[in-house]
């Protein structure tokens, strides 16, 4: 579903590349820890597969297409295949869990009545029915984290990019957002989560990326993250 | 299409909030977009007015041809019929003039040691012309004439009245242009506001896939938003002092050719085109604030 091919990235600001030399394959349905300490590219690359940034060299292909060659309107599309999930949540503080959830719709320019359809639905997945008219201070962090998951699913992504999204959690609140992702991988989603937690990669035995200064260190089914030192 | 429909109240609502939480600064843009336009306004009308006057004044332009005691009167009344562009002549005796600046004077009786053989009053042709631009032509030719004593024909209150209105017309549209230009800025400074407010939300907008327009849409509205308003107050005090200004010449003033521009097609014309401009100088705000965000 996704394919990298020997992708460099180098920021302006930065003297050595982000992101170097990677290669990637991610198939349809898998579940994938992009592991690595701070500063290893984990985010970089997680903005390559969202086409938020471009490679310098080489290719990010999705659905085999390169996305280099995709216009305006293509990386759109593009953004709305894919569910975006953020280390600090990104919620709107003056909307409603349901106003939050349902922008995602809205900015897809989907019709009202599908918006009251799926948005409920949505919530329900990640539990947080009754919390609708709620706003984002009102409720606990791992709370918000399953806000930020629901609007990153409702619209029913291919692929959930999930960047550091325990980091902002206590353990346990984090193990439940895991097991959160896990049941979404269940339903046929692609996950893709960046973390330097190894503690939690350990547990879950999926496949394991792990970076490292920007180079792909290690690429392990039913891994664990515990290389680096 | 609908994908656009469906959006449209989503911008709709954002930019409602969006003036709300600025209101004061959204009120001050209006207030100048509605000035600007209430001195442009106010100048169009002036013109619309000077110059339909202008153009009772010129169709109405007499020359008045004085004659000399050894006036051949048929003769003259011939050569100036013969002249290009002249459309009607007539005689005005001399007893006949001198009642009618009695007249004019408002007593008659003032005049009474004056006629008869003390009438210092020549006689006079009344000449018009095809149209106003021959009539200092006409006015030299008819002075040559042997028998014309000398020639009047009001050109130089036309020449002055052009001259007068020319000036204001540069200086009101100068003034409105910066106005304009002013208002513009403005109602640009009052939507980057709202941008800079609303940068969290369109940085996640983009996140979700939101197009640049559809990112823009909500700001474009507010600065439309706040022209609309602007021009809503200029157009109403506008139309009415207009309509006061109108009313007063109407009942007071004796003299036809100071008549108000009434013509709906005209008013709607200056009016509809007055709107047209307020919202595009809002919209130009809204615009010109949100051109940076480029590139999703
Ligand atoms: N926008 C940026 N401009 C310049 N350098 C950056 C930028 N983002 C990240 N970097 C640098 O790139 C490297 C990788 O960063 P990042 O991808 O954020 O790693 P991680 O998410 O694994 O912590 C770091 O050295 C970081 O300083
Ligand atoms: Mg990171």
């Amino acid at each position: 579903m996704i394919e990298i091919v020997s992708a460099t990235k180098v920021y302006k600001t930065g003297s050595r590349p982000a992101v170097e030399e990677v290669d990637l394959r991610v198939g349809r349905g898998e579940f994938i820890f992009l592991a690595g300490p701070m500063g290893a590219g984990k985010t970089t690359l997680i903005k390559l597969i969202s086409c938020e940034e471009r490679p310098t060299k080489g290719q990010i292909k999705f659905l085999g297409s390169d996305t280099a060659a995709y216009k305006e309107r293509h990386l759109l599309l593009h953004r709305r295949k894919m569910g975006l999930v953020f280390q600090d949540f990104r919620l709107l503080k003056n909307k409603t869990i349901y106003e939050n959830v349902a922008l995602a719709l809205v900015v897809s320019g989907r019709p009202p009545r599908e918006i009251k359809r799926r948005v409920p639905v949505a919530l329900d997945r990640v539990g947080l029915s009754g919390k609708e008219n709620s706003f984002p201070s009102e409720l606990s962090g791992g709370e918000q984290q399953r806000a930020g998951i629901a609007r990153a699913i409702v619209r029913e992504p291919l692929v959930l990019l999930a960047d550091e999204p325990t980091g902002n959690v206590d353990r346990e609140t984090a193990l439940g957002l895991m097991e959160l992702f896990e049941r979404i991988n269940e339903g046929g989603t692609t996950v893709l989560i960046a973390t330097h937690d190894r503690d939690m990669v350990g547990r879950f035995k999926k496949r394991v990326v792990t970076l490292e200064q920007g180079r792909v260190v290690g690429d392990e089914l039913q891994g664990s993250y515990d290389r680096v030192h | 299409m609908t994908v656009f429909i469906n959006y449209l109240g989503y911008c709709l609502r954002q930019a409602i909030i969006s003036v709300s939480r600025n209101r004061w600064l959204a009120l001050v843009s209006a207030a100048m977009i509605a000035v600007a336009l209430a001195i442009l306004g106010g100048f169009l009308l002036a013109a619309a007015n000077t110059n339909q006057v202008m153009k009772n004044v010129q169709s109405n332009l007499e020359i008045a041809v004085f004659l000399d005691t050894t006036a051949d009167i048929p003769e003259l009344e011939d050569k100036i019929e013969q002249l290009e562009g002249v459309t009607s002549l007539n005689f005005v005796d001399k007893h006949a003039g001198l009642q009618e600046f009695g007249r004019s004077l408002g007593d008659e009786a003032l005049l009474e040691e004056l006629t008869g053989k003390n009438n210092p009053l020549p006689h006079a042709f009344l000449v018009r012309g095809r149209s106003a631009g021959l009539i200092p032509g006409l006015a030299g030719q008819i002075e040559g004439l042997s028998g014309v004593e000398s020639v009047d024909y009001g050109g130089e209150l036309v020449q002055n009245i052009t001259r007068i209105s020319g000036w204001l017309n540069s200086i009101s549209i100068a003034i409105s242009v910066l106005l304009a230009v002013g208002a513009i800025f403005l109602v640009g400074t009052t939507v980057r506001l709202s941008v800079a407010i609303r940068r969290e939300e369109i940085e996640i907008m983009k996140h979700l896939g939101a197009g640049n327009r559809f990112i823009r849409l909500p700001f474009l509205l507010e600065g439309l938003a706040i022209g609309f308003t602007g021009t809503l107050a200029a157009l109403t005090v506008l139309g009415l002092a207009y309509h006061r200004f109108a009313l007063f010449l109407i009942q007071s003033s004796p003299l036809f050719f100071l008549h108000p521009v009434t013509a709906p097609v005209k008013l709607i014309l200056i009016f509809g085109g007055l709107l047209l401009l307020g919202i595009a100088m809002g919209g130009l705000g809204g615009i010109y604030s949100i051109r940076r965000f480029s590139g999703v």
